[in-house]
C-alpha cells in the first residue's frame, strides 16, 4: 500500500528561471539554486519508489479574482513582487528540471500552504497516504505553512533538510529551527537511502495511542 | 434588512442579490449531464427537465454578466483511475451500477454544455465530490470577492446543485436558489429535493432576479452617469 506522498512547491520560474520575478525585486536567489541539486535526487528516489507527488503551482488568478484584500496585504508587506499570474505563462512554469510527468499532480494554490483551499487533501486522504515528504521553497513561507498544516490534519511529516532553501539564508535558518520543533528533519542522502530500501512504505513511522487507550 | 441579535441580515431578494456582494454559481452544466451524447443521454436518462432548464441558465448568466455579478463555473471532474475517490466515496459512487465514468479529465463529457461557456475571467472550480465546497478553492474565491450571497442554479438538484448549497448555508454564505433553473433526470426526486431544500433557504424564479440585477445595472449606469 502506498503511504507516502512527496510534495513539492515554489519550483516555478518566477522563482530563480531566467527574469525571476523574484531576483527582479532585489533577492539573491543563488540559495534556491543551490539547494535544486539536492531536490533533483529526492524527485529521482520518489519517482524511483513510485510515491504520488503533488506539485504546488504558486499563482494568482487575472483580474485579482483569487487575492483577497488581507492577501494582497500581505503580500505587499512580504515584498513579494509582482504576483504569479497567467499574464505571464513563463514565470508560472516549472523550471525545467522540475517538470511533472505524466500521472504526476499539478496543485494551483493560491496562498502559502499547498494543503489549504486545494483538492490535495481529498488527492491524499482518497490515496490512503499517511506520511509526507515536503521540500522545496521558501523555507519559511509556503514550506514552512505547507508542514504546519500537514501537522494539523493529521499527516507524519519529513523534510529532507537540503531540499528547502530560502532567499535570505537567515530565514531559512530560522525556519528550519522551528520545523525541527514539529517535525523530523533528515539529510537528503537518508531520505533517498530509505526509499531506495523500503520504497512507497518508507518512512512510515509506527506511532501509538496515547498509552491511557490501552 | 432586519435586524436579529444586533446584527444586520439581508432579507428583500434585492439585497440577497446585490451584485456588489453576490455570485452566480454555475453547478456542472456539462456534457454528460446535459447533452444527449453524453453520458446520462447514452444510458437511458431522461434528459427532457435539463434541456429545459439550460436555455434559462443562460439568460440568467447573461443578466448576471451585464449586471457585474461574480460568476463561478463548477465542473465536476473525474481522474484517471479515479485517483480522486476515496473507497468509501467509490462505494456510494456504485450504487447499483458500476462506478460512473462521467465527466472525465481532459474529455468532452467533461466540457460545459453549449451555448454556457466561461468568459476567460470567470473562475472555474473543478470538484470531485458532490459539494463544490469540498477539496476545492470555491470558498477562498467567494471571501476573496467579499461574496456574501450565492445565487445557485444548475444540475442534478438533489444531488451537487442541493449539496452545494446546503454547505453554503453553513459556510455563512446567503443562498438563493433559482428554481426554473435547477434540473435532473427524475421528477420525482426534483421535486423531493426542492420540498426539502425550500424550507432551508431562499427561493427565486429567474425573472424576479434578473429583474434585481436589470434594475441594480440601471442604477450603476444612472449613478455613473
Amino acid at each position: 500500500m502506498r503511504a507516502t506522498a512527496l510534495l513539492l512547491t515554489g519550483l516555478q520560474k518566477a522563482y530563480s528561471g531566467p527574469g525571476s520575478a523574484m531576483a527582479a525585486g532585489g533577492l539573491d536567489v543563488s540559495p534556491l539554486r543551490a539547494s535544486y541539486p539536492h531536490l533533483s535526487k529526492i524527485l529521482a528516489a520518489a519517482r524511483g519508489a513510485e510515491l504520488p507527488i503533488l506539485h504546488f503551482r504558486e499563482l494568482s488568478l487575472a483580474d485579482g479574482v483569487s487575492d483577497s484584500a488581507a492577501w494582497r496585504n500581505y503580500r505587499e508587506r512580504a515584498g513579494s513582487g509582482i504576483p504569479i499570474s497567467p499574464n505571464d505563462p513563463r514565470g508560472l512554469e516549472f523550471l525545467d528540471d522540475f517538470a511533472p510527468e505524466p500521472g504526476e499532480f499539478v496543485i494551483d494554490r493560491f496562498r502559502p500552504s499547498g494543503l489549504q483551499d486545494t483538492r490535495a487533501d481529498v488527492l491524499l486522504r482518497s490515496a490512503g497516504i499517511r506520511n509526507l515528504i515536503i521540500a522545496g521553497a521558501e523555507t519559511h513561507r509556503s514550506v514552512l505553512a505547507t508542514v504546519l498544516q500537514a501537522v494539523g490534519l493529521d499527516y507524519l511529516v519529513t523534510v529532507p533538510s537540503e531540499a528547502t532553501a530560502s532567499a535570505r539564508p537567515e530565514m531559512h535558518d530560522a525556519a528550519l529551527g522551528i520545523l525541527d520543533a514539529w517535525i523530523e528533519l533528515l539529510p537528503v542522502s537518508e531520505v533517498v537511502a530509505r526509499l531506495a530500501i523500503d520504497g512507497p512504505s518508507a518512512l512510515i513511522r509506527e506511532v501509538k495511542n496515547a498509552d491511557h487507550l490501552g | 434588512m432586519q435586524t436579529i441579535w444586533g446584527k444586520d441580515v439581508y432579507e428583500s431578494l434585492g439585497e440577497l442579490t446585490d451584485p456588489t456582494h453576490t455570485a452566480l454559481v454555475i453547478v456542472d452544466v456539462q456534457n454528460d449531464f446535459c447533452h444527449p451524447d453524453g453520458y446520462y443521454g447514452q444510458n437511458g436518462k431522461d434528459l427532457n427537465d435539463i434541456a429545459v432548464v439550460v436555455p434559462k441558465v443562460a439568460n440568467l448568466l447573461e443578466a448576471a454578466r451585464k449586471a457585474g455579478v461574480l460568476v463561478i463555473w463548477i465542473q465536476q471532474t473525474l481522474l484517471p483511475e479515479a485517483k480522486a475517490d476515496s473507497p468509501s466515496w467509490l462505494r456510494r459512487r456504485t450504487r447499483g451500477t458500476a462506478a460512473p465514468e462521467w465527466t472525465l479529465e481532459g474529455s468532452w463529457g467533461q466540457d460545459f454544455m453549449a451555448p454556457l461557456k466561461p468568459l476567460a475571467a470567470e473562475p472555474i472550480v473543478i470538484k470531485h465530490r458532490s459539494s463544490a465546497f469540498v477539496g476545492t478553492s470555491l470558498d477562498l474565491l467567494l471571501r476573496s470577492n467579499d461574496i456574501e450571497s450565492l445565487v445557485i442554479c444548475g444540475v442534478v438538484t438533489q444531488g451537487c446543485v442541493e449539496s452545494t448549497a446546503r454547505d453554503a448555508t453553513f459556510y455563512d454564505y446567503y443562498v438563493v436558489m433559482v428554481r426554473d433553473c435547477v434540473g435532473t433526470i427524475d421528477r420525482k426526486l426534483h421535486e423531493a429535493s426542492m420540498l426539502c431544500q425550500s424550507t432551508r433557504y431562499d427561493f427565486a424564479d429567474s425573472a424576479g432576479v434578473i429583474d434585481e440585477w436589470a434594475s441594480a445595472a440601471a442604477h450603476s449606469r444612472e449613478a455613473l452617469a
